[in-house]
């Protein structure tokens, strides 16, 4: 691989504010990274060993490494259900996994729930699991049969392994390719309902209620409904968790104005009154997991007709600024909370041990960012090859500074 | 992404009052029997991708006898069967010369996509369930014949607004003057949200929409639309159809209009569609003349 440079035995990342939510630290401290794990979190000036490589990170906040829960990173050859090939056997987990893929970061494959997608034959979910899966969904098609979820989540509690559910009702939304309300109404476009949402979710948590050990994840979830149902879950100590994407707590569905087609994705942007719903979850804990659902499209896939139009937008790179800027600033949620977010919460959600944690021992996976840094987001010199993202020209407080994969340094902001 | 090209006519919603009232007083100057050249030499696509009778003719009337020559794109028999994307056709039509592009779609939004991306005025003729322009312009202009003023008149829609982008170009229109809107129809057809589109519309029943009417505006029911639902035609026709009868609620001197094509004995009893307070005819007529003023304000004429 080109970029990949020896590794330094030790990196020292000094004087930057720890917020290390799993160990409750959250304070100037010093970070000794050591053979691709952390040696030591001590307080200023007070690690002895020396260190090959050291990282002025004064006024910076030096992080776990960010995990993000969902990404279609659209590889020629792709790297999440809905994709083709679908990741439905061991041998494309296998494929996924290879060092030949390139990957910087680190990629853990979702695989698909079922056969193809195709909601009725289940997957080896133990083989799938063996090879690195951490996750099974069928994400784009969601399970809408009772009798296959069931099953599905039964097997996911015997394996521990958690099933990603895209809650949508799909026999409510055909042809409706935004959210059903006034701007809607406005544009002559079907509404997507946010019922069809609930309605799943709703059913999902009943399901994981009545299965010892079930594991439910709901991806994405957009409405305020979806909430009622995955707090009682919660309450009834079901094991169900969800995530929320920064374009669902940031826009409303008036942002499509007249039909920008990189305001569509699904499900679609809601009503302010949902955003307001998800800010709250988001704060209080009903949430588990700040994910970007990544989905880079081509050009000729987003200037077509609005119905036509794919779905989907980039999300990386925007991440953690839109929830600074919006979760942070505005609504005052602490820094702890969003990189717990970021951080301990998703890797939870996978049971991705060693992870979202700066505990000695953890992987050396760290994000040094500036919470205070303010930039504005230029979607033509985005790393991606897509364009597809609605906060191009946005002004964003929060930056990603530096990203360090298994105490190598990957990314520097120049 | 372009600025949308001065002249073009996406829809009414995004016009100023004072734009629609200029279009309209120029369609009032327009002599049908000796129009003035003032498209000659202009070539004019009208680019339907939807059947279409009165809005086409209208469209191709209107420009011929202003002088420009006019080409006919269909969805059958050129390139958009072989699968070619909307925004390829305009860029193939413009390569060949087009000044401006007329355009019926079947999907909402179409004609913004084509304004986006071309340099050259674009006209709604008509998009999905959007918007239909130079529709709510001829209704306003034939209202204008009959009644002084839009201010404060009592419009009565009637049907299926929630499919209707006549409903909502007429909405827009009315209420910038001032007028007061009540849509009516079956809840299917009329949910709460269609109140939301402009200030000034309420949902009302069927009586008390039409009691005092100055103005009432019959949509078409399209039986496929009502497949859907739970609504049977029979209780359509009871509880909505235009009669003899329903029509002594509104003011003595309201007139009936509808877009066309109309159904005898569905929306309307034959006696009202001929009778003294239909307009229909008219609004097709009126529609020659609307449909001038738009095309030559597309054609950069000060109007």
């Amino acid at each position: 691989m080109a970029h990949a440079k020896s590794k330094p035995a030790s990196l020292l990342i000094k004087g930057g504010h720890v917020i290390d939510p799993a160990n409750k630290i959250d304070a100037v401290m010093d970070v000794l990274l050591r053979d691709g794990g952390v040696a030591e979190v001590a307080a200023p000036n007070k690690i002895r060993a020396s260190a090959d490589e050291k990282f002025d990170a004064r006024g910076l906040i030096v992080a776990p490494g960010l995990i993000d829960l969902h990404v279609h990173l659209r590889e020629p050859g792709q790297a999440y259900p809905n994709t083709t090939p679908v990741i439905d056997s061991q041998e494309w987990v296998n494929w996924l996994l290879q060092p030949e893929r390139g990957a910087v970061v680190n990629v853990f494959p979702v695989a698909a729930a079922t056969h193809a997608s195709k909601g009725a034959v289940l997957t080896d979910f133990r083989g799938l699991q063996r090879a690195g899966a951490v996750a099974v969904t069928d994400d784009g098609r969601p399970i809408l049969d009772n009798d296959i979820m069931r099953e599905c989540l039964r097997l996911s509690g015997e394996l521990s392994i958690p099933v990603v559910q895209h809650a949508e009702d799909t026999r409510l939304t055909e042809n409706s390719p935004m959210n059903d309300g006034p701007t809607s109404f406005r544009l002559g476009l079907r509404g997507w309902n946010v019922s069809a949402e609930a309605g799943i979710v709703d059913r999902d948590v009943q399901l994981a209620q009545q299965i010892p050990n079930a594991r439910l994840h709901v991806a994405h979830l957009s409405a305020a409904d979806s909430l009622k149902a995955v707090r009682r879950g919660k309450r009834n100590r079901a094991r169900v968790t969800c995530e929320v994407t920064p374009h669902h707590f940031t826009l409303s569905d008036e942002a499509v104005g007249d039909y920008d087609t990189n305001c569509k994705m699904n499900p679609p942007l809601r009503s302010k009154p949902d955003i307001e719903s998800l800010v709250a979850a988001l704060a209080d804990g009903t949430v588990d997991a700040i994910a970007t659902d990544h989905a880079p499209h081509a050009s000729h896939e987003k200037d077509v007709e609005f119905e036509r139009a794919a779905f989907g937008i980039t999300g990386l790179e925007t991440a953690l600024g839109l929830a600074i800027t919006k979760l942070h600033r505005e609504h005052h949620i602490p820094l702890i909370r969003i990189v717990e977010l970021f951080t301990s919460g998703p890797a939870r959600v996978f049971e991705l041990r060693g992870r979202g944690s700066l505990a000695r021992g953890s992987h050396a996976d760290v994000t040094i960012f500036d919470p205070n840094k303010r930039w504005t987001f230029d979607v033509s010199k985005s790393r991606s090859l897509s364009r597809n993202s609605p906060f191009d020209g946005r002004q964003l407080t929060g930056k990603v500074m530096a990203t360090i994969v298994g105490g190598r340094v990957v990314y520097r902001e120049e | 992404m372009n600025k949308v090209a001065r002249g073009s006519l996406l829809g009414i919603e995004q016009l100023e009052a004072a734009e629609i009232l200029k279009i309209l007083q120029f369609a009032r100057r327009m002599n049908l029997q000796k129009p003035r050249p003032l498209l000659r030499g202009k070539r004019v696509i009208l680019l339907f991708y939807e059947p279409s009778t009165r809005t086409r003719s209208s469209f191709e009337i209107a420009a011929k006898s202003m002088g420009a020559m006019t080409t006919l794109v269909q969805s059958s028999g050129s390139s958009i069967e072989k699968g070619e994307s909307l925004l390829d056709t305009g860029y193939t039509l413009r390569a060949v010369g087009a000044d401006m592009i007329v355009i019926r779609h079947p999907l909402a939004g179409a004609p913004n996509l084509m304004a986006q991306h071309l340099d050259i005025p674009i006209v709604n003729a008509g998009d999905g369930m959007h918007e239909h322009p130079s529709q709510a312009l001829l209704d306003a202009y034939t209202i204008l014949k009959h009644k002084k003023t839009l201010k404060g008149l009592r419009v009565a829609i009637v049907g299926d607004i929630f499919h209707s982008r006549v409903a909502r170009s007429a909405c827009h229109l009315l209420t910038k003057f001032g007028a007061k809107i009540t849509l009516c129809g079956p809840p299917e057809f009329v949910p709460e949200v269609t109140a939301t589109l402009a200030l000034g519309l309420t949902v009302t029943r069927m009586e008390e929409a039409l009691r005092g009417a100055d103005v009432i505006t019959l949509l078409r029911v399209q039986k496929e639309r009502l497949a859907g639902t739970k609504l049977r035609l029979e209780d359509y026709i009871a509880h909505y159809q235009m009669t003899t009868q329903r029509l002594k609620l509104a003011k003595r001197d309201a007139i009936v209009m509808h877009p066309g094509p109309i159904i005898r004995g569905l929306e309307l009893t034959a006696d009202v569609a001929d009778g003294p307070q239909s307009v229909i005819v008219d609004e097709v007529r009126n529609g020659v003349p609307t449909r001038m003023a738009i095309l030559a304000r597309a054609g950069g004429r000060r109007i």
